[in-house]
């Protein structure tokens, strides 16, 4: 390579040169960013000799898209060694565009080249891509695409911000899965955007889908009819990318050789649930599934909107109280809902974040809402309780054990002054019925007539750990938003393994926190929590066999 | 209810006795007693009278680890087998043997040495009173050949039926109470139960201590019917409610009791049965009248009812009281100010939130 280094100005320094591979000519450029040696240097191609057309990898400007940086380490101590490396990965990928398969290339990366939207913004879409050829629909105002949906009440799902939209109309499309690598080694993704081209590619459909795409033409709208295509890329799966035909003439273009019309590029943002759910980590099979959540505080807030994000479907909330300007510190929902009852306010923040997710808000206590629906811990897959109320979720319990068909229920609560938290399962299946132990084995007395104690605690039982804040009503137990944080996560997690029926038995789980505060404040730990020297590790050791809830 | 565990287990501290192996004081009397035997029965034989050789063993509740202190103005009392290496035709009286033993222990204290029904007792002063006493039973074997022992019963002016030589399993019975629980928590609550039922006999019969039931025959009846109350929660440590065993075992012997006929103004007279676990597997209560029977009947009752009523105080302070009223003072009260604050049974701290 012939090199010149050159000076921009006095701000950019570059490498100009050309370079001589596989019978070509290459004009290359390499400039160092300000910011190098942090990233990469970037690699320009100006010229290729003889004239290759359809190179993907490079972009319009000519720079080559070497490799995504957020895999990479740099070791900045060694600038030359990063520029050396960045133009032997320049080379690699330049042999590969010039001798390589292209048009796999081209279908790898359809969506950067699919630009070319003129309204700019691309278009919300709410198809699942398949392999079958089906009608879905596009919403309009006026003239204005605003979305595309296989359900019209989808968008609303996603966001509430489309049930606030003006009055939209709603056209037939037509969603057609294509795979243009299989009779094309020149594809390139302009050639979707040619009739002539995407005839050809819609033609080698297989048969029967041909067929069911014939009568889906015929009831598509005439009016600038919506095409989304499903290009299946070389991994197998689909790209989406829309097609917008404008002044047809004699039908749909797709439907007759002697139609026509001109195409219009449409970009689609992918926002289906199954995508943005393995995209973000979620997990798409949880959409299914129904959770009740009693107790919307600290640990119940965290709770709730983890569940949400992981991807769970439907949330029903059971608290009575409303917030109050004390939750500010410690609540998932901040201070944005002062004053309102905390189940809606809860609603109002999981709905505003996460999509896809039916929120079900009931303003009462626990212990009348069960009473009004009774059958409502048979309907949903799983109880959660943070109540933060010990003889509440002891009454739970036994509803729970009252009958095989009821879900299984998790318990989850926190321990003063940051000292940790715990989450008990019971309820869940084993292989014939639920597995034996419940939050009843974990209170017992430790001598007869003696008061009952929680076995897990890690604070010494019998002793007020509240704290008064002015008067009547006002004591609260002092723990803080890490400890709530770390309550849910442990309990969400537990949560998703019994969801996703992961999880037998009956366990146990316990964080522990640091004591200093608790013991600074004059007191005293269980014996459980000194015997532990690090984590704990799930448990069923607490499991009684003369409870009186779960083994009879 | 107050836990007063605590305070059982101080209660037992104060009034148990350590076992022979462990009790110098013991060891000492026995071993003093064995040498004044050997020499004294040595010169006798070289007198020319015909004395078996003979071994000491340890027996009754120091071996067993139910010993208990004497309770403010009673005596120590211990226990020690003379087994004789000769069979029952050599001494066709028992009472005979039973004189060899008291004449040779004549004068070894200054307290008279007396022979009693099942034994020969030699008495000890400390710090000029009368404080303890030995109580020497006299064995032989039953026949030539036979390990198993016979017990000289009867004393000077015993009618002829009651000198007898009488079947006896004195270290079987040992080892049956010994070996009762074999795990060692549940031997140790068994053992704290027996301990504290025989002082508070002690203090129930203090003036009518004749009609009292045998200490024996307390721990052969915890023997049968006892069931230990222990925790052993998934965390801390093993939980002890000997309270509550307690109450389960009194609660036990008062519905063993059975009708056994009425007294003259019509009140009901009650017996225990208990079986001894070894040969002669006799009652061990079959020397107490009906009438005393029923007595230490209602007595046990009285002690239940304690008992439940300990289990319902919310003050530990209440509880111990209560608890003194039946074990007497030995039992340990709480200083008021050192309990802190009533704790609810029913209605107690969560320590919880979410």
């Amino acid at each position: 390579m012939e090199s010149l280094l050159l000076t921009d100005g006095g701000r950019r320094e570059f490498l100009r040169g050309l370079i001589r591979m596989d019978g070509y000519e290459i004009g290359v450029r390499v400039e160092l960013p300000p910011t190098f040696p942090l990233c990469l240097a970037k690699v320009f191609i100006d010229s290729i000799s003889p004239r290759v057309e359809r190179r993907p990898h490079i972009l319009t400007d000519g720079r080559l898209c070497i490799e995504a940086e957020s895999d990479l380490l740099l070791d900045v101590h060694d600038p030359w060694g990063i520029l050396r490396e960045t133009l032997v990965r320049a080379h690699r990928l330049l042999h590969q565009i010039l001798t390589g398969d292209r048009a796999a290339e081209f279908a790898r990366e359809l969506i950067s080249y699919w630009k070319g939207s003129p309204r700019g913004l691309p278009v919300p879409c709410f198809v699942a891509p398949d392999d079958r050829p089906r009608l879905t629909k596009a919403l309009y105002f006026e003239e204005l695409l605003l979305a595309v949906a296989d359900d019209p009440r989808e968008p609303a799902r996603f966001s509430p911000d489309f049930s606030r939209l003006p009055p939209c109309t709603l056209r037939n499309a037509i969603y057609i899965p294509i795979d243009p690598l299989a009779g094309d080694p020149a594809f390139h993704p302009d050639k979707l955007a040619t009739l002539s081209e995407l005839r050809k590619y819609v033609r080698a459909l297989p048969s029967r889908d041909g067929r069911v795409l014939d009568k889906l033409l015929g009831r598509s709208g005439k009016h600038s009819p919506l095409v989304i295509l499903g290009v299946r890329r070389p991994e197998g799966e689909r790209a989406l990318v829309g097609i917008q035909f404008h002044d047809t003439r004699g039908g749909h273009p797709l439907a007759h050789e002697g139609n026509g019309g001109s195409v219009e590029k449409i970009e689609l943002q992918r926002r289906d649930a199954p995508f943005l759910a393995s995209r973000g980590g979620a997990d798409p099979h949880l959409r299914g599934r129904k959770v009740l959540l009693a107790g919307c505080g600290a640990v119940g807030g965290y709770l709730a909107m983890a569940l949400a994000r992981a991807g769970v479907g439907s949330l029903t909330l059971v608290d009575g109280d409303v917030f109050e300007l004390a939750n500010t510190y410690r609540h998932v929902c901040g201070i944005a809902r002062n004053g309102m009852p905390k189940v809606f306010g809860l609603r109002q923040e999981i709905e505003r974040l996460v999509p896809y997710i039916t929120v079900s808000p009931y303003q009462q206590r626990l212990e009348a809402f069960l009473h009004e629906r009774p059958q409502t811990l048979d309907s949903h897959d799983l109880v959660i309780a943070a109540l933060g109320n010990p003889t509440i979720e002891l009454e739970l319990n036994r509803r729970i054990w009252s009958s095989h068909r009821n879900a299984p229920a998790l318990f989850c609560w926190l321990e003063p002054l940051g000292l940790g938290g715990h989450a008990l399962l019971t309820h869940g299946r084993a292989s014939q019925s639920p597995a034996r132990g419940c939050l009843e084995c974990l209170y017992d007395h430790p001598v007869r007539g003696a008061a009952l104690e929680n076995l897990a605690a890690f604070a010494k039982p019998g002793e007020a750990y509240t704290r008064d804040s002015f008067g009547c009503g006002g004591r609260y137990l002092p723990f803080g938003d890490l400890d709530a944080q770390n309550t849910a996560q442990l309990t969400a997690r537990l949560a998703l393994r019994v969801l996703r029926g992961e999880v037998e038995g009956a366990p146990l789980q316990s964080w522990k926190g640091d004591a200093r505060a608790f013991l600074q404040a004059g007191y005293e730990v269980t014996s459980r929590y000194e015997s532990q020297t690090g984590a704990f590790a799930e448990t069923l050791a607490y499991i009684r066999p003369d409870c009186a809830v779960c083994q009879t | 209810m107050a836990n007063i565990q605590k305070y059982f287990e101080q209660f037992d501290e104060d009034i148990r006795l350590k076992r022979f192996d462990e009790n110098q004081m013991l060891r000492e009397k026995r071993d003093a007693i064995h040498r004044r035997l050997r020499e004294k029965f040595e010169a006798m034989r070289r007198a020319g009278a015909d004395i078996p050789s003979f071994e000491t063993f340890n027996q009754g509740s120091y071996q067993m680890g139910t010993g208990i202190q004497p309770a403010e103005g009673g005596e120590y009392d211990i226990d020690v087998g003379l087994r004789f290496n000769c069979d029952q035709t050599k001494y066709s009286n028992p009472v005979a043997l039973k004189q060899v033993v008291a004449d040779a222990l004549e004068g070894h204290t200054s307290i008279p040495t007396r022979m009693r029904r099942s034994c020969v007792t030699v008495y000890y002063k400390q710090n000029g009173e009368q404080a303890y006493h030995v109580d020497l039973a006299v064995y032989v074997y039953a026949h030539a050949n036979s390990s198993r022992l016979v017990i000289a019963k009867g004393e000077h002016g015993s009618g002829l039926g009651d000198r007898k030589w009488e079947e006896s399993s004195p270290q079987e019975l040992c080892d049956w109470v010994e070996n009762r629980f074999s795990n060692k928590e549940e031997e140790a609550q068994f053992l704290r139960v027996i301990r504290a039922l025989k002082r508070w006999k002690t203090e129930k019969f203090k003036t009518d201590g004749q009609n009292a039931p045998s200490g024996i025959g307390l721990t052969v009846a915890a023997g049968q019917w006892f069931v230990p109350s222990i925790k052993r929660p998934f965390s801390g440590p093993i939980a002890f409610d000997d309270r509550t065993a307690m109450r389960a075992f009194v609660d036990r012997m008062v519905r063993e009791f059975h009708l056994a006929g009425h007294k003259t103004d019509g009140s009901s007279l009650y017996r225990l049965e208990v079986r001894v676990p070894v040969v002669p597997h006799g009652d061990i209560f079959e020397r107490m009248t009906s009438g005393q029977m029923s007595t230490f009947r209602d007595r046990l009752i009285q002690l239940r009812d304690q008992l439940d009523a300990v289990e319902h105080e919310l003050d530990p302070v209440d509880a111990c009281t209560r608890m003194l009223k039946e074990f007497g003072e030995a039992f340990p009260v709480p200083d008021k100010s050192k309990t802190g604050a009533v704790r609810g049974i029913a209605t107690t701290t969560s320590g919880t939130s979410a």
